[in-house]
């Protein structure tokens, strides 16, 4: 419970410099400075736009269906946030230890469609129904390669627990693991090399199961879908469609829109960085007397396991969420049939592929 | 039991279950009694985690809510397109034998479970997750009946993909 609003004032401070990243990299992309007036280098724009927008006068459209419309920034944000429930943000550290944690995750997240279908079908306008619908075919058919590739990780960790899956990337997994107690390079035993004592990123799950990095690839491009991100960002096309599903809202709904927004990409970097970065694990590995892994992680439980738990994970996030501006400012949107194509004949059987080669790892494994 | 905290998380999810089920049947909006049913399904969900089936409960949110309540959705959208209102207003038909139907239904399932002696069987009570217990036991005991419902969706897929397929068929010959 005490947790609450911990993560959601660590979703408000996030959203407010994540915008404020987003307008500096499309600039650095675009050769121009980006916000530069508000304070200094601008730091201060997002600020004033949020104090700008809850000013704002809030209108609902008179044939709005009025019901609908108020309910659904409320359902699409608690959806979105409800998924922050089962995130392990360092070793001791998490809101709810379930057993189904990625599973609770994905089927959570699902209800943001809702949402969406709510959101466009009650602001009663062809351009906010557009949006919804696209919005919403898009996210169900990249559910598909999404959780097939999910699915390669439960597979490879034999658990759907969040935290277990985290133990086994790290430098406890004889102690705190329940399925196994050693880590060996590239996972397979049978080479010899143990290298649970070395941790690092050699530990993490796309480097316990080297096909988990395709798995990774795939899980990148689907979750870029699932958050409306550019080159998946048809269902609200500006030069088509306005603004799609939150055309008509305005000052504080469409505050909450936009923070939904952002703490879903927030939510999918840490599910990637937990599934196949090592979560909450130092990237650096313990060589001989360096003990880089040694002094980069706490012992679970401890004060240091907390912070740095939270400081790599938080970390790993962040530059997720920075590829994510990157590729938005970098490529163009997919057409319809572009966006159908990849899901369909291009990722799903890669996902199916992986799941194959992963089984069949897994044997390896031990 | 009583004083079990517990037992007032089952009164919340029923009344939102009652409550929602109510709504649904007597607002006249088709859109709103899908909504209404979303909140129905949401507290099957929380019933059935607070009888510590967490694995069913995300079932029920997945396929429920995720798969079937969507799909009603989009049918109601575009029935509404076609027919160019903005709203679809459903009628009450056959009131008075709907409401004894339903009591009577009430009835016979009151009966069964008091009668099934529930009560004394409340001893098993799991308090770790149900995940790994059902996996093995669909893999094991169940798999005849998990392949067939496999081999049933399969079917449905293909069938779904080839009617939509030939429509599109006719419609670029002509």
């Amino acid at each position: 419970m005490i947790l609450i609003p911990v993560f959601l004032s660590i979703i408000l401070v996030y959203t407010v410099f994540a915008v404020y990243a987003e307008r500096k990299i499309s600039g650095f992309i675009q050769d121009r400075y980006g916000p530069m007036e508000v304070g200094p280098y601008g730091i201060l724009q997002t600020i004033a736009d949020l104090i700008k927008l809850l000013i704002k006068e809030d209108i609902v459209p008179q044939s709005a269906d009025r019901k609908l419309f108020i309910a659904a920034p409320a359902i699409i944000f608690s959806a979105i946030f409800a998924g922050y429930a089962v995130l392990p943000f360092a070793p001791g550290l998490e809101a709810s230890r379930v057993s189904v944690g990625v599973f609770y995750l994905l089927a959570i997240i699902s209800l943001d469609v809702i949402g969406l279908l709510m959101a466009g079908w009650g602001s009663n306008n062809k351009f906010s129904l557009y949006g919804a619908i696209r919005a919403v075919a898009q996210m169900i058919s990249y559910e598909v390669p999404l959780s097939l590739s999910v699915l390669a990780v439960v597979m490879t960790c034999q658990s759907l627990d969040l935290q277990e899956i985290s133990y086994q990337q790290s430098l406890w997994i004889g102690d705190y693991s329940k399925i196994s107690d050693s880590n060996y390079l590239l996972g397979i035993e049978s080479l010899g090399i143990n290298i649970t004592e070395v941790g690092g990123f050699l530990t993490w799950n796309i480097f316990r199961n080297p096909v988990l990095m395709l798995s990774f690839v795939v899980f990148f491009v689907a979750s870029l879908a699932e958050c409306n991100r550019a080159p998946f960002d048809i269902p609200e096309a500006e030069s088509e469609l306005v603004a799609g599903f939150h055309t008509e809202y305005t000052g504080f709904r469409f505050a909450i829109l936009f923070l939904g927004e952002y703490a879903i990409m927030l939510l999918v970097s840490f599910l990637a960085s937990i599934l196949f970065l090592g979560s909450w694990n130092s990237p650096f590995p313990n060589m001989g007397f360096l003990r880089l892994a040694d002094w980069t992680n706490g012992y679970p439980g401890t004060f240091s396991g907390i912070a740095w738990g939270t400081f790599w994970l938080i970390s790993k996030a962040f530059s997720l969420i920075g590829l994510q501006m990157v590729i938005r400012w970098t490529y163009p949107r997919l057409r319809v049939d572009q966006l159908m194509f990849l899901c369909w004949k291009v990722l799903t059987p890669l996902a199916l592929i992986i799941i194959l080669i992963s089984g069949f790892w897994r044997l390896m494994m031990n | 039991m009583i004083n079990n905290p517990e037992v007032y998380f089952f009164y919340f999810f029923a009344s939102i279950i009652v409550g929602s089920a109510l709504f649904l049947l007597i607002t006249k909006n088709v859109v709103y009694s899908a909504f209404a049913l979303l909140s129905t399904l949401l507290g099957v969900a929380g019933l059935f985690v607070l009888a510590s089936a967490d694995f069913l409960g995300i079932m029920q949110i997945v396929i429920y809510i995720g798969g079937v309540l969507l799909l009603f959705m989009f049918a109601i959208m575009f029935a509404n397109k076609l027919t160019g209102q903005h709203y679809i207003i459903t009628e009450h038909k056959n009131l008075l034998s709907g409401i004894i139907l339903g009591i009577v239904v009430f009835i016979i399932f009151a009966t069964a479970i008091l009668n099934a002696g529930y009560k004394e069987q409340l001893s098993y009570y799991p308090d770790k997750g149900t995940v790994s217990g059902i996996g093995v036991e669909l893999m094991t005991s169940y798999v005849l009946p998990f392949e067939f419902a496999g081999v049933f969706l399969f079917v449905a897929l293909i069938g779904a993909s080839i009617v939509a397929g030939y429509l599109i068929k006719d419609k670029i010959k002509k």
